[in-house]
């Protein structure tokens, strides 16, 4: 009886779960995406496909193109050098890359259009050709490198020493040799292709900076354009939405097709780890200029120029309000997502440890599904979805935190799987055998376990939050504007020396909340050792 | 247990003090967006006279609209206030705002004129489209029509906002084709201009920044900003070309306010437009302080001409309201192909 109960309620909090993802992503996005074919919102139908639109699908489409094919070229080699040879500044490149996923790409845009803002150089052939397409193209590919190079890391990973070996014996050209075993790269080349496409025709931050200043359609900032001016187009975004959805689609089916294709097992029991002799001369000196570059193109001058920036004299004659106040809304709005994201994800992953199953198998769909879905397409589709009749909750905090929690939320059940897996329940249940209360089992056996997890994961949420940008353009409260919004707004405005404080201001912030964070997490997960009292 | 306790408390203050400050407080008294200078500095002086409390949201005039057309019938708002009646009128045609709300003031005859039939909004000042702001020693003969826009000595040299992303460029761009025809006529006076190289900045500052850096010899911009500029750069010179279009800033009202509520707007809008006010207004107002007043016997700043001195025009905003999106979008792809 007790055990027919317990399954009742964990089916019961299963469907629950469901249909919570139901309510934040399913219901509002097929509101939007429907509009056209539905009606309302001053109906027109496709008619609202105009030329503009095709130009900025057309546009997104080559510069994504472009620039992922640029991502991927530097990726392979940088991964090759961190997999192959014993290079000991792998480390840094590392942390290069994960500096480079972190920093808002508006940022970024922000950093060099502080270098061509000076007088030195605002005339010259670098600055004309940065603000233009290449310039686009450019900084799309240093955002997709990280992505690039993770994926193109696995795969050089996952082939063995005895595929060298093999190569070696079988094939006698060195050219040949390399291009067969670059072959077996192509299936992860193509995925890490498909990634970065998809995260450059979904990236917002540099269409509304640099693309918007050198007037280039690019869809996800028309997006926004046909909600942020006047009349508000729903159906034209909606429109161009389903290009979006539609690329993306694409780019999924045609690296499914290489995998497919050109895939084959890498991983046997024959595997043998590489060892990893030092680099070369030659290829040291190409992996240090390759680094090099991408801490100067990526970090280096952009953070260098908003520093600069900050601390210069106001160059405008009419200063613009700053929305100081903008950096604590930002920290509300990150503590409280990450946090509700993180208090829906690590419960979800522990009650489908124990049994997987349909339940498991939807979560994975509905997450993937979400993660294809872009920021600017789920703001617009919250803005449609939750303006009307019981459910108007546009213009409040709490619509802006849904849908923050709704883009996390994914990434954390994503992230957290392995590590929550990976934890038999066997100790929790060794625990209780041995009489030891709920609060013991969850602090001192499995809290400490998951601790560097749960506080990694929080950490990721509250920082992509922090400084999340195409959402809170569209719902952010009146007056309550988070920080990415008043960076934008001064950016428009080409002030980037208060752009530049009110930058520096919020990175310091988000490393102060992180800093305390994982450190109360770690106090409060400390395991007591041998004859330390608990 | 007491740490379990402990780790709870702690979870619960943090999360509890978070939504504790971003929970919505019911606003007493009147919510104002406002994009225009000074509307902080009226809505003080307001309640400090009323006792009617006024709580004030700035925001540029782009954001400001996008706020009020995406709350839709759900307005967080009470009243706003910005430039450009064409902005209005699209809002007025989304069924937005209140009807007949403007309440009995002494207007001109030119403020009357500007009054829309179905009361939808009040203006509240004048100021031009597009006036042009130049160094005098740049020219022999200073420009003073639109066609002078295209003389070849200007090519590559006349700046103006990027409609895209400041919100009352549009009317810039609506009087400039409207001068040459109307709309689709006049576009090539526009491609023409554009294919002489105009350059487009972002917002009115910006133009007027690239002005006296020397990076153009003409700045297009709202004639507030150019009055601002120039009364602290004498080196300027602002000209008012023939014909002037009408930019008027107007406060409007939202839809389905109680009627406590509705007496209190209209009581602000008469407070705003009081001599006292309007003259703190031209004060206070840095940039948007340099308007010419519609309510009879308030005179401007010196620093203006005479309006009878000038060739006003009004375009009809329930005309050129609607087609904003679309020119804009033709405008971004002209320059864009240019």
């Amino acid at each position: 009886m007790k055990a027919r109960t317990k399954n009742h309620l964990r089916a019961l909090f299963g469907f629950l779960f469901i249909g919570l993802l139901a309510m934040l992503t399913v219901y509002p996005s097929l509101r939007f995406l429907l509009l056209p074919l539905l009606g309302g919102a001053g109906h027109q139908g496709l008619s609202q496909l105009n030329g503009v639109s095709l130009i900025a699908l057309s546009n997104s489409v080559r510069l994504s193109l472009l620039a992922s094919a640029l991502a991927i070229l530097c990726a392979i080699p940088a991964a090759w050098i961190m997999e192959r040879r014993r290079w000991r500044p792998a480390r840094v490149l590392m942390i290069s890359l994960w500096l480079l996923f972190v920093l808002p790409s508006y940022l970024m845009t922000a950093g060099w259009q502080i270098v061509f803002s000076r007088t030195v150089l605002a005339h010259s052939a670098l600055a004309a050709a940065f603000y233009s397409q290449f310039g686009i193209i450019f900084l799309l590919a240093l955002k997709g490198m990280p992505f690039a190079a993770l994926a193109a890391r696995t795969s050089w990973r996952a082939i063995g020493a005895e595929l060298d070996d093999a190569a070696r014996l079988l094939i006698r050209s060195p050219i040949l040799r390399s291009l067969t075993l670059l072959q077996l790269l192509l299936p992860a080349a193509t995925a890490a292709f498909a990634v970065v496409f998809v995260e450059s025709i979904q990236e917002f931050g540099i269409p509304a900076t640099l693309g918007a200043q050198i007037h280039l359609p690019i869809v996800t900032y028309a997006i926004y354009e046909r909600l942020a001016t006047t009349p508000v187009n729903f159906n034209g975004a909606a429109l161009l939405s389903w290009q979006l959805v539609g690329l993306a689609l694409i780019a999924v089916a045609i690296q499914l097709y290489a995998a497919a294709r050109f895939g084959g097992a890498l991983v046997h029991g024959r595997r043998r780890k590489h060892l990893c002799p030092p680099p070369s001369r030659g290829e040291a000196g190409l992996a240090w200029t390759g680094l090099g570059a991408l801490i100067i193109l990526g970090l280096a001058v952009p953070i260098a120029a908003l520093l600069l920036a900050a601390f210069s004299p106001q160059a405008t004659a009419e200063s613009l309000p700053v929305a100081w106040n903008s950096v604590l809304y930002s920290a509300l709005y990150g503590i409280l997502a990450a946090s509700l994201a993180l208090g829906i994800a690590a419960p979800v992953l522990l009650h489908q440890r124990r049994g997987k199953g349909r339940f498991g198998q939807l979560i994975g769909a509905l997450s993937l599904a979400n993660m294809a879905l872009p920021g600017i397409v789920l703001g617009a589709a919250y803005l449609i979805a939750f303006n009307s009749g019981g459910l108007a909750l546009y213009g409040t905090p709490f619509l802006l935190i849904l849908a923050y929690v709704a883009v996390q939320l994914p990434m954390l059940l994503r992230f957290l799987q392995a590590p929550i897996e990976h934890l038999h329940r066997n100790l929790s249940e060794a625990a209780r055998l041995h009489a030891l209360p709920l609060a013991t089992r969850l602090l001192d056996v499995e809290g400490p376990l998951l601790a560097p997890a749960l506080s990694w994961g929080w950490t990721m949420a509250f920082i992509q939050v922090f400084f999340e940008l195409p959402i809170s353009e569209l719902l952010y409260p009146a007056g309550r504007a988070p920080v990415a919004v008043a960076l934008m707004w001064l950016n428009q405005s080409l002030d980037y020396t208060d752009e530049a404080r009110l930058a520096l201001l919020a990175i310091l912030s988000v490393l102060v909340i992180v800093g305390t964070a994982s450190g109360l997490l770690r106090l409060l997960a400390r395991v007591p050792l041998a004859g330390e009292p608990a | 247990m007491a740490r379990l306790l402990a780790i709870a408390v702690l979870l619960f203050a943090i999360i509890g003090g978070a939504l504790a400050l971003l929970w919505p407080r019911q606003q007493s008294g009147l919510v104002l967006y406002s994009a225009v200078d000074y509307g902080p500095q009226v809505a003080a002086a307001f309640t400090r006279q009323t006792g009617i409390p006024v709580h004030v949201i700035d925001l540029s005039t782009g954001a400001l609209l996008a706020k009020i057309s995406a709350e839709g019938h759900h307005p967080a708002w009470t009243l706003a206030w910005f430039d450009g009646d064409m902005a209005a009128a699209a809002l007025d045609a989304s069924g937005l705002l209140e009807r007949h709300s403007v309440p009995s003031l002494p207007f001109t005859a030119l403020g009357h004129s500007l009054v829309p039939a179905d009361g939808s909004y009040t203006p509240t000042g004048l100021t031009l489209a597009g006036v042009f702001t130049y160094h005098p020693a740049a020219f022999a003969t200073a420009p003073s029509r639109w066609q002078d826009l295209l003389n070849p000595a200007l090519a590559g040299a006349v700046g103006m906002n990027n409609p895209a992303i400041s919100g009352p460029t549009y009317p810039i761009l609506a009087a400039m084709l409207a001068q040459a025809g109307g709309w689709p006529k006049g576009r090539s006076f526009v491609t023409q201009l554009i294919g002489a190289g105009l350059r487009d900045y972002t917002k009115n500052a910006n133009t007027l920044a690239a002005l006296r850096s020397g990076e153009i010899k003409l700045a297009l911009t709202q004639s507030s900003a150019a009055w601002f500029v120039a009364a602290r750069d004498p080196s300027l010179r602002v000209v008012v070309p023939n014909p002037s279009f009408a930019l008027p800033s107007v406060i409007v009202v939202a839809k389905g306010l109680s009627a406590r509520t509705s007496r209190a707007v209209a009581r602000f809008i008469r407070f705003a437009s009081s001599p006292k006010i309007q003259k703190l207004r031209m004060m206070k107002g840095n940039a948007d302080g340099y308007y010419w007043p519609l309510i009879k016997g308030i005179t401007p700043l010196h620093h203006l001409p005479s309006l009878a001195a000038l060739h006003v025009v009004h375009l009809d905003p329930q005309v050129w309201g609607p087609r904003e999106s679309q020119i804009n979008a033709w405008f971004s792809a002209q320059v864009m192909n240019k």
